[in-house]
């Protein structure tokens, strides 16, 4: 049990700051990713300690923070598919103080366009660009032809960038 | 925004952390509170309860264990109190139970001392009671004093035996000067006479100084006038 439990304080602090970043950025608020995140783990661990076969813990606790961002905007009410007009009632103000801090004004946009992305454009842009993820892995974890997910890539990109001209 | 730019803009975004404490607090919370839990709960207790876990039927057997654990108390508690009962009272037969394993001689003191107390303490609803069990356990020590004394009747034995009836009889006395005559113990006494009566033929025949027959008159001077317990303490003297 001590060895399993060191095993996963491991695995926590390779991905606490990925997953954390993931879930922030599509949900945009510092407190229900803090939550969704402990989440995540909290799960993850409930099934790392169960024995169960877990080859790739990457993939599988972005699985997890997938799905309780999912379950999290269906206990909201909403669809995945977030409209941009409701997006200024529901989230946080947008730019926090700690972003303006850290980020800069192009980046801070580019924030903000990304939380109106389509979900699986999200997942993707984030895991390629944003955790260096091949394009295999991705395939993998969201179980679509590698050429889907370049497809989608693009799409994504250039759907981000007009929201980034809209804002 | 140009797309080299745009992609150089979301790998910025990289610079999203956590706060720091939070990270281990909630590290804490998942890993820590488990294994905090764990080493709380003693290993033997947990094995035990895991072992009791394996087998279903555990669970039941605990109930049955704590139906019994209940009723084992609950006996203990009658048990206690049924000693503080007198003859006549509820659960005195409960007493006269846990009496059984005591000798007969013993158990006819007890009842002498509850009839003591009874007439000390005006119990007139308990005092029939009390001396009907006196007369019946003084047959039973007359009888096991007959066994004893047939089986091995040496001076120790004879000494055990006078001690007894001497306490009896010292509470048939005190009975007399509260106005209650339960009568004489006949069945003991037959016991004793005879008894008294085999010592003195053994004398008889036995060469004795003078002073020894001085002391052999006196014998059979107690014994006529029924003092018989009296009489084997003397016999004790001349034959110890």
């Amino acid at each position: 049990m001590e060895h399993i439990r060191e095993q996963f304080s491991e695995i926590y602090d390779q991905y606490i700051s990925k997953i954390y970043r993931f879930v922030y950025l599509k949900v945009n608020s510092q407190e229900i990713a803090e939550d969704i995140t402990s989440n995540v783990f909290m799960k993850g661990w409930e099934a790392y300690k169960s024995q169960k076969e877990i080859n790739n813990p990457g993939a599988f606790l972005y699985q997890i923070a997938r799905n309780s961002v999912v379950d999290y905007y269906r206990q909201k009410g909403r669809t995945n598919i977030v409209s941009t007009d409701s997006i200024p009632q529901i989230a946080d103000s947008g730019i926090t103080a700690h972003d303006k801090a850290i980020l800069s004004a192009d980046v801070s946009a580019v924030k903000e366009s990304i939380y109106k992305l389509k979900k699986d454009y999200q997942d993707i842009l984030i895991w390629h660009y944003l955790e260096d993820m091949p394009i295999a892995d991705i395939a993998k974890i969201m179980d679509k032809p590698a050429g889907t997910i370049r497809v989608m890539l693009h799409r994504g990109l250039k759907e981000l960038k007009e929201l980034i001209k809209e804002s | 925004m140009i797309e080299k730019e745009l992609i150089k803009n979301l790998k910025a975004l990289n610079e999203i952390k956590p706060r720091k404490d939070w990270v281990i607090l909630a590290k804490s919370q998942i890993l820590d509170a488990e294994y905090v839990e764990q080493r709380v709960i003693s290993k033997p207790a947990q094995k035990a309860w895991s072992i009791l876990e394996f087998f279903p039927s555990f669970n039941y057997q605990k109930q049955l264990a704590y139906a019994f654990a209940t009723l084992a108390l609950l006996a203990v508690g009658v048990f206690g109190f049924a000693q503080y009962t007198m003859p006549g009272d509820l659960l005195f037969p409960i007493k006269r139970i846990t009496e059984q394993t005591q000798n007969p001689m013993q158990v006819a003191y007890n009842r002498s001392e509850d009839l003591v107390q009874i007439v000390k303490e005006n119990k007139t609803q308990n005092l029939d009671s009390a001396i009907s069990e006196f007369k019946a356990s003084m047959v039973d020590a007359a009888k096991k004093l007959t066994q004893d004394l047939a089986q091995n009747s040496d001076n120790d034995s004879i000494k055990l035996a006078i001690a007894e009836v001497k306490k009896i009889q010292d509470n048939q006395k005190q009975l007399e000067t509260l106005g209650i005559n339960i009568g004489e113990a006949k069945d003991l006494d037959n016991v004793l006479a005879l008894l008294v009566q085999e010592q003195i033929d053994s004398l008889n025949d036995s060469t004795l100084t003078e002073g020894q027959q001085e002391q052999l008159a006196e014998i059979i001077e107690l014994y006529d006038e029924g003092q018989y317990s009296d009489a084997l303490e003397k016999i004790l003297l001349i034959t110890n």
